[in-house]
C-alpha cells in the first residue's frame, strides 16, 4: 500500500514559513500532481516525503510506516523508506555507464547477481534504453538521461515514485513523449506517483488528480484534471491553467456591465451575482464564439495572428482586450477569416465569477 | 520497520570542528601572533612603536620598493598579458593554440633560477650577453646591467604576466560575439570596436589579473633577492628574511618582521577585497548560448612580424634562460667559455650522488613535498567539504577562516609559523623539518580548497540524494558517489601543492636549519657563495622534476577529457 | 519592387554547402521571414546580407546598391551597410547606459550632438524606453534588453532591419507581446525586416512571406496561408504544423490504410503502389456513421484541446479536438473523416 498522508506539516527556513499546516492525501496506484508556481513550497513538500528534508511541525505517513514526526524531528532515513525519486536534473551519476547506473539500487539491496542483471535489463528494455547500457551518461541526450534516471528509480520496484519536474529540461517534443511514458509506465507497474511540476499541460495530461499550490504553500484545490479546468474554485487557479480573459465588470439592474456600459456578451440566463459590488468575470480563449458582425455583442478585431491551424485574434470589447482563438480552416470555409479592423460580434460559451478584490493576491 | 532516528548526531558538528581547528593552528594563529607582536607591547597596545618601527630608514625604504617594484611589474605584464591574450584568441595569428600553451610555461617556471639565469645573462661584467654584445661592437661599457630596479620588474614580469594573459584569454572567449557584432552593424570598425566595446567589456579581468600580480609581486622573495643585492635593493620579504636571519631571533629584530608583515597582511587583505570588488561590480552578463566563430581580426602585413615576435618572446623568456641554466650546470667553473670541451656531466652527477648537501636538499623538498600535499589534500577535501555541501550551524566562521590562506603571503606564514613553534605553546619545531611541514600545509591550503571546491561544487546535491533514495546510507553515499567523483579534483589538488612545493624558496629560506635545506635553499645559497655551476645543475635537475610532473599531469588531464 | 536581391548565392564551410545557390527577391517594407530547423542555412543567408560571412558564389544587392559580388571580388563590410541587427542573445553592451546604446550607431555617424538626441530619444520612445534611458541594460528583464537592441538597430533609420531569432531567448507570452510591438514598428519606420526564426506560428505571425529552408535549398517561398494550405512537399508539410503520415497502398483502383482492408476516400491523381497520406491532427473529425473506422487507444486531455491517439489498421493516428467538440473515451470505435488531405510519394 502506497498512500501518502501528510498531516498538517509545517515548514520554515530560517524566518521565512515555506509551508504551514499542509495536509494532503495521495491514494495508493494514483498519479496526484502538486502543481504550483515556483518558489511555492511544492518542492519542499516533496522533498519532506523524500526524507532530505525534517518537518517543523505534523506527520508524514508512507502507507503504514509514519516516516515523518515533526513534533520528535524524528525521521527515517530516505534510504528507508524504499522510494523512487527523479530529480529535474536527472542526477544520473557521471562516473558510471547506465547499466551500473540502474543496476546501483539492486546492489545496495544485495539482489543476487543472476536476478540483479536479468532486472536491470528489464527496466532497461522498459524504458527504452536497449544498447545503450555501456554508455557513459555524457554520451547521452538529455532525454535519454531522464530514462536512465527513471529506470534507476524504478529497478528496485517502489511502491511509490516522487517525480521533481522530470522534463522542465527537456524540449517540447520530448516533454511530450516523456509525459506520455510516464504515464503509460504507471498503468504498466500499478506505482503511486506524487509529481511535482509548476507545468499546467504536464499536469492535465498525466493526473489523476491535480493539487495547485498558491505562492503561500496554501492548496487551493484538489481535483481532477477536467473539474480543476472547468471549474476552478477561485482566480488564482483559473488563472494558472492556462490563458485567460478576464473582464471588470459591474452588476447594475439586473445586468452585468463593463466599464463603458458594454454588457457582458453572457447568452444564456444564469445567475447574476449580487448588486452594487465588483467583478470579475473570467473566461478562456476557447470561451469566445466569433460571430459576424450584428450578432452578440458588438466588438473589433485589433489584431489577427495567422498562426497555421489556429488564427488567433485580439478583440476590442468595451475598451478591454480580449483573446480568442478559432479553427483556421473551418472559419475560412464557413465564413471567411476576419482582418484586423474588421467588425464583428461576440457571444460567450461559459463565464466564472470572480470577486474583484482576489486579484490583488492571485 | 526501520527505526525513526533523530536527524542531528553530531557527525557534521564534528566535521566542522575540525576543519575550524586545522585552520585556527595552521593558518590562523600564526596570523594573529604576527598582528599581536606588532601591536602589542608588553601585553599593552601600542600603535606608537609601529609607527617609529616603520619610519626606519631602511623599512621606509623596503616598503617603497616593494610598492614601486609591484607597481612596474603589474603595469609591464597587464600590458604584455593582455596584448598577448588579443592575440592569440582574436587575430589570425598562426599557430594560435599551441602560442597559447608556450605563453602559461612560464606559470610553472620559478622566477628565482629564472633570475639566476638572467644574471649569467645580463650581469654587467659577467653576463654572455653583455660580453658577447661588448665583444661584437666593441664596447667599453656592459650594455645591460641587471641589478636594478628595471631588471628586476623585467624578470618579475616574464613570470607573473600569465596571470592576465590566462584571465583576458578566458573573458575573450567566453564572451558572446555578437556584442562585437552588433557594433559592428551599428557601424564601428574594427578598431572602433576594440576600443569602445571590447576593451571596457574585458576591463574587470584585465583589472583582476594585474591585482594579483601586484599581490604577488609585493610578497616575492626569489627575484629581489637574487637581483638587488648587489645595487641595495630590498623590498618587505627580503628585509624580513635578512632581520630575522641576521639577528638570530633577538626580539626586536623579530618585531621590526611583525610589524612588515603586518603590512604585508594588510595590504594583501585590501588587494583581494578590492579584487573581488571589481569582479563582482564588472561580471557583465556576456556569456551567451549561441556561438558563431568569433571575429577575427586580421593583421593582414603585422601577421608574420607580430608572430615573430611572439616567438623571439618565447624564445628569450623560456628558452634561453633554460638553456642557459642546462649549459652553465655543465661547466667546471663559472666565467669559461661554453665550447664542448669545458661541458660535462659531472656537476650533474656530483650533487646528485656524492654531495651531502644536494642529495639532502633533494629529499628535503621530495618528501616535504609529498608529505605537504598528502595532508593538505586530505585536510582540503574535508573543510571543501563543510564549506560546500553541509548545513552546520557555525559554518560562516569556516568560510572566513577559508579565506584567509589566499590572502596571506609566503613570508608571512614563514614569519607566523617561527613565533607560533618556537616553544611558545610547549612545542618546539624550530630548526627541524616538521616547522617546514607546517608552513608548506599553511601555505598550500589555499590550493588545495580551490580545487576541491570546484570538484566539489560540480557533485550536485541531487546526486547523493538520489543515492540515498536508491537506498544507500549517507556513508556509502559518500563512498560510491561523492568520492569518486571529486578523485580529479584531489589528485590535481596534490599536485598543485607537490610541484610548487619542490621549488619553493620564500618560506623555507626563513625556517632551514643547515640539515634542512630544500631544493629552492640550496640553489638560492650555493649562488650566492658563488657556488654558480653547482646551484645552476641544481636548478637544472630542479626544472627536470617540475617539467615531468606537469607533463604527468597534461597526460591524466588530457586522458580524462578525451 | 524587389529591394533586396539575392542572385545564387552560395556558401560553403570546408565540405559542408550551407547555403545552395540562393536566389532570393525581397520586396521593399515587405516582412520575410527565413524557417527552418537548425543548419537549414537561414542564420548563414542572413549572416551574408549583414556582411559577417562572405559568399563562395553570387552577389547581393540592396535597392541600388551592390553590397558583395563573389566573382568581382567585392565586398561591403557590416560597418559601411547601415542595417539594423537584432541578436538572439541581446547583445547589449552593459558597459553603457541604455541611452548611449542607443546613441552608439549615431555618434559614429558624427550627427550633431541635437540630432543625435533627437533620434536616440525618438527611438528610445517608441521602445517604450524612455524612464530607464540612465539605468543600465543589466538592470532590465530579457523582454527590456530586446527592445534595448530594437531601439539601438532604428537608430539609424535603416531601410533593412535583419532579426536573427530575437524573440527566442524570452518566454513565451512575452514573445506574444513583442511580435506585436515589432509588427507595429515596422509599421511607423517602414523598414523591411529579414526575420530568421526556426518556430513556425512566429514566422507566420509576422511575416508577409515565409521561406522555408532545409539543408541549405529552398523549398517554398510563399505567404503564410499559402504554405500552410499548400505545403510544396512533405518535410514543409511536417514543418509547418503537427503532422500524421499515414502509410496506404493502391490496390484496384481503391485506397487502402497500408496492411488493413480499410479503404480511404481519395480524390487525387491516379496512383499505384505504397504512398503516403499527411493529415493534421485538427483537421480530422470524428463522425458517427462511415468514415474511416478506428479504436481511441488514449485520451489525453489538456483543457483547451483534447489529444486522442486513434489506432487505424496497425498505424496511429494524432487527432485534436477542441474541449466544445464532442468527447470519447479510451476503447471507443470512432470514424474519422479528413478534412484537408495531401498525399506524398513514400520515403
Amino acid at each position: 500500500m502506497a498512500t501518502i498522508e501528510v498531516k498538517n506539516v509545517a515548514k520554515k527556513y530560517g524566518k521565512k514559513t515555506v509551508l504551514e499546516k499542509l495536509s494532503l492525501t495521495v491514494k495508493d496506484g494514483e498519479c496526484f500532481t502538486l502543481l504550483g508556481p515556483s518558489g511555492c513550497g511544492k518542492t519542499v513538500l516533496l522533498r519532506l516525503i523524500a526524507g532530505f528534508e525534517v518537518p517543523d511541525e505534523g506527520t508524514i505517513s508512507i502507507g503504514e510506516d509514519l516516516v515523518a514526526d515533526g513534533s520528535s524531528r524524528r525521521i527515517i532515513a530516505p534510504n528507508e523508506r524504499g522510494l523512487g525519486v527523479v530529480f529535474q536534473d536527472y542526477a544520473v551519476w557521471p562516473h558510471k555507464n547506465v547499466y551500473q547506473n540502474i543496476a546501483y539500487p539492486l546492489e545496495l539491496a544485495k539482489v543476487p547477481a543472476e536476478e540483479l542483471k536479468k532486472r536491470v535489463m528489464d527496466t532497461v528494455h522498459l524504458v527504452g534504453l536497449t544498447n545503450l547500457e555501456k554508455r557513459l551518461p555524457s554520451e547521452l541526450s538529455g532525454g535519454q538521461q531522464q530514462r536512465v534516471a527513471l529506470a534507476r528509480a524504478l529497478v528496485a520496484r517502489p511502491a511509490l515514485l516522487l517525480l521533481d519536474e522530470p522534463l522542465c529540461n527537456l524540449d517540447a517534443n520530448l516533454r511530450e513523449e516523456m509525459r506520455f511514458e510516464i504515464k503509460m509506465l504507471q498503468r504498466n507497474l500499478g506505482v503511486t506517483i506524487l509529481y511535482v511540476t509548476h507545468d499546467q499541460e504536464v499536469a492535465l495530461a498525466i493526473s489523476d488528480r491535480v493539487g495547485i499550490m498558491d505562492e503561500k504553500g496554501t492548496i487551493r484545490q484538489i481535483a481532477s484534471p477536467e473539474e480543476i479546468f472547468e471549474h476552478p474554485v477561485d482566480e488564482f487557479v483559473f488563472r494558472f491553467m492556462g490563458v485567460t480573459n478576464i473582464l471588470d465588470v459591474r452588476i447594475e439592474g439586473g445586468k452585468a456591465l463593463l466599464a463603458d456600459g458594454t454588457p457582458v456578451p453572457w447568452l444564456k440566463d444564469g445567475e447574476l451575482p449580487a448588486e452594487g459590488t465588483k467583478w470579475h468575470v473570467g473566461f478562456r480563449p476557447s470561451d469566445v464564439m466569433l460571430l459576424p458582425a450584428g450578432e452578440g455583442v458588438p466588438s473589433a478585431i485589433r489584431r489577427a495572428s495567422f498562426l497555421g491551424a489556429m488564427t488567433e485574434y485580439r478583440l476590442d470589447l468595451g475598451g478591454q482586450e480580449i483573446r480568442t482563438e478559432v479553427d483556421t480552416l473551418t472559419m475560412h470555409m464557413d465564413s471567411g477569416l476576419f482582418k484586423e479592423g474588421d467588425p464583428c460580434g461576440i457571444g460567450l460559451r461559459q463565464i466564472h465569477w470572480f470577486p474583484a478584490e482576489e486579484k490583488e493576491d492571485a | 520497520m526501520p527505526v525513526m532516528k533523530r536527524r542531528s548526531f553530531g557527525v557534521p558538528e564534528m566535521l566542522l570542528f575540525l576543519s575550524v581547528a586545522i585552520l585556527v593552528i595552521v593558518v590562523a594563529v600564526p596570523v594573529l601572533l604576527i598582528l599581536y607582536t606588532s601591536f602589542f607591547v608588553d601585553g599593552h597596545f601600542n600603535a606608537g612603536q609601529v609607527m617609529s618601527i616603520l619610519s626606519e630608514p631602511d623599512i621606509y625604504e623596503a616598503l617603497l620598493n616593494s610598492l614601486f617594484i609591484a607597481s612596474g611589474t603589474c603595469i609591464m605584464s597587464t600590458f604584455i598579458g593582455t596584448l598577448f591574450a588579443w592575440l592569440v584568441v582574436r587575430t589570425d595569428l598562426p599557430y594560435k593554440g599551441f602560442m597559447k600553451t608556450l605563453f602559461l610555461v612560464p606559470f610553472m617556471l620559478p622566477s628565482f633560477i629564472g633570475a639566476i639565469a638572467w644574471k649569467m645573462l645580463l650581469s654587467p661584467r659577467s653576463g654572455y650577453i653583455n660580453i658577447l654584445l661588448m665583444d661584437l661592437f666593441n664596447l667599453e661599457e656592459p650594455v645591460f646591467d641587471i641589478y636594478g630596479y628595471g631588471g628586476i620588474m623585467a624578470i618579475e614580469t616574464m613570470y607573473l604576466f600569465p596571470f592576465v594573459f590566462i584571465q583576458v584569454c578566458g573573458a575573450l572567449e567566453r564572451m558572446d560575439p555578437t556584442l562585437e557584432e552588433s557594433a559592428r552593424i551599428s557601424g564601428a570598425s574594427l578598431l572602433t570596436i576594440t576600443r569602445k566595446i571590447t576593451l571596457p567589456l574585458m576591463a574587470p579581468s584585465i583589472m583582476s589579473g594585474a591585482l594579483l600580480i601586484v599581490l604577488y609581486s609585493m610578497a616575492h622573495f626569489g627575484t629581489v633577492a637574487v637581483l638587488g643585492m648587489e645595487n641595495g635593493i630590498f623590498n618587505i620579504p627580503v628585509l624580513i628574511y635578512e632581520k630575522i636571519h641576521q639577528s638570530a631571533g633577538s626580539f626586536d629584530s623579530i618585531r621590526a618582521g611583525t610589524v612588515m608583515a603586518a603590512v604585508l597582511i594588510v595590504s594583501a587583505a585590501f588587494i583581494i577585497w578590492l579584487q573581488n570588488k571589481v569582479l563582482s561590480r564588472g561580471r557583465y552578463q556576456i556569456i551567451a548560448g549561441k556561438s558563431f566563430r568569433p571575429m577575427e581580426v586580421k593583421l593582414r602585413g603585422l601577421r608574420i612580424p607580430l608572430f615573430i615576435f611572439c616567438l623571439a618572446y618565447i624564445g628569450f623568456t623560456i628558452v634561453l634562460p633554460t638553456v642557459t641554466i642546462f649549459l652553465v650546470g655543465g661547466l667546471s667553473t663559472y666565467g669559461v667559455d661554453i665550447t664542448w670541451e669545458n661541458l660535462s656531466l659531472d656537476n650533474y652527477k656530483f650533487i646528485l650522488f656524492e654531495w651531502d648537501l644536494t642529495r639532502d636538499a633533494i629529499w628535503n623538498s621530495v618528501s616535504l613535498g609529498l608529505g605537504a600535499a598528502v595532508i593538505t589534500m586530505f585536510a582540503g577535501v574535508m573543510i571543501s567539504y563543510v564549506i560546500v555541501k553541509m548545513q552546520v550551524r557555525g559554518k560562516g566562521i569556516l568560510e572566513f577562516l577559508g579565506m584567509l590562506p589566499f590572502s596571506v603571503p609566503g613570508s608571512v606564514i614563514a614569519l607566523g609559523v617561527i613565533l607560533a613553534w618556537s616553544g611558545k605553546f610547549g612545542i618546539n619545531l624550530y630548526n627541524t623539518v616538521w616547522i617546514i611541514l607546517v608552513s608548506y600545509i599553511a601555505r598550500y591550503m589555499a590550493f588545495s580548497l580551490k580545487a576541491n571546491s570546484a570538484a566539489l561544487e560540480q557533485v550536485h546535491d541531487s546526486l547523493v540524494e538520489a543515492a540515498r533514495a536508491c537506498g544507500a546510507g549517507m556513508g556509502q553515499a559518500l563512498k560510491d558517489i561523492v568520492l569518486p567523483l571529486v578523485r580529479p579534483g584531489m589528485f590535481a589538488a596534490f599536485f598543485l601543492i607537490f610541484l610548487p612545493a619542490m621549488r619553493e624558496l620564500t618560506v623555507s629560506i626563513m625556517l632551514y636549519a643547515p640539515t634542512t635545506r630544500t631544493i629552492g635553499v640550496a640553489i638560492y645559497t650555493l649562488n650566492e657563495d658563488g657556488e654558480t655551476v653547482l646551484s645552476a645543475a641544481l636548478a637544472g635537475i630542479a626544472l627536470i622534476i617540475i617539467v615531468t610532473g606537469q607533463s604527468v599531469i597534461k597526460y591524466f588531464q588530457n586522458r580524462k577529457a578525451g | 519592387m524587389s529591394y533586396v536581391r539575392l542572385v545564387n548565392v552560395t556558401k560553403k564551410f570546408g565540405s559542408v554547402t550551407a547555403v545552395d545557390k540562393l536566389n532570393l527577391e525581397i520586396n521593399k517594407g515587405e516582412c520575410f521571414s527565413m524557417l527552418g530547423p537548425s543548419g537549414c542555412g537561414k542564420t548563414t543567408t542572413l549572416r551574408m546580407v549583414a556582411g559577417f560571412e562572405d559568399l563562395d558564389d553570387g552577389e547581393i544587392h540592396v535597392g541600388e546598391r551592390l553590397l558583395s559580388a563573389k566573382r568581382r571580388n567585392f565586398y561591403v563590410p557590416p560597418e559601411k551597410r547601415d542595417f539594423g541587427m537584432v541578436f538572439q542573445a541581446f547583445a547589449v553592451w552593459p558597459h553603457l547606459s541604455v541611452y548611449e546604446n542607443v546613441a552608439f550607431p549615431l555618434r559614429l555617424r558624427k550627427l550633431s550632438s541635437q540630432e543625435i538626441d533627437a533620434r536616440t530619444k525618438d527611438a528610445l520612445e517608441h521602445t517604450n524606453l524612455l524612464h530607464v534611458a540612465n539605468d543600465s541594460p543589466d538592470s532590465l528583464s530579457g523582454g527590456g534588453k530586446q527592445r534595448v537592441a530594437l531601439a539601438r538597430a532604428l537608430a539609424i533609420n535603416p531601410d533593412v532591419m535583419l532579426l536573427d531569432e530575437p524573440l527566442s531567448s524570452l518566454d513565451p507570452h512575452l514573445r506574444e507581446e513583442m511580435r506585436f510591438e515589432i509588427k507595429d514598428l515596422q509599421r511607423h519606420y517602414g523598414f523591411t525586416i529579414i526575420y530568421v526564426t526556426h518556430d513556425q506560428s512566429e514566422a507566420m505571425a509576422l511575416s508577409d512571406r515565409i521561406m522555408v529552408m532545409k539543408n541549405g535549398v529552398v523549398q517554398q517561398i510563399d505567404t503564410p496561408f499559402n504554405v500552410y494550405t499548400h505545403p510544396a512537399n512533405k518535410f514543409v508539410f511536417s514543418f509547418i504544423g503537427l503532422s500524421n503520415f499515414t502509410d496506404v497502398a493502391a490496390e484496384d483502383a481503391k485506397v487502402y490504410v497500408k496492411g488493413s482492408d480499410l479503404i480511404l476516400p481519395y480524390s487525387g491523381e491516379e496512383r499505384g503502389g505504397l504512398f503516403t497520406m499527411a493529415t493534421r491532427p485538427s483537421e480530422i473529425d470524428f463522425v458517427a456513421e462511415g468514415g474511416l473506422r478506428g479504436e481511441v487507444v488514449r485520451r489525453t486531455y489538456l483543457g483547451d484541446i483534447v489529444d486522442y491517439s486513434i489506432k487505424v489498421g496497425e498505424q496511429f493516428l494524432r487527432v485534436q479536438k477542441g474541449r466544445n467538440d464532442v468527447r470519447l473515451n479510451e476503447g471507443e470505435i470512432c470514424g474519422l473523416k479528413f478534412k484537408h488531405p495531401f498525399w506524398y510519394d513514400a520515403d
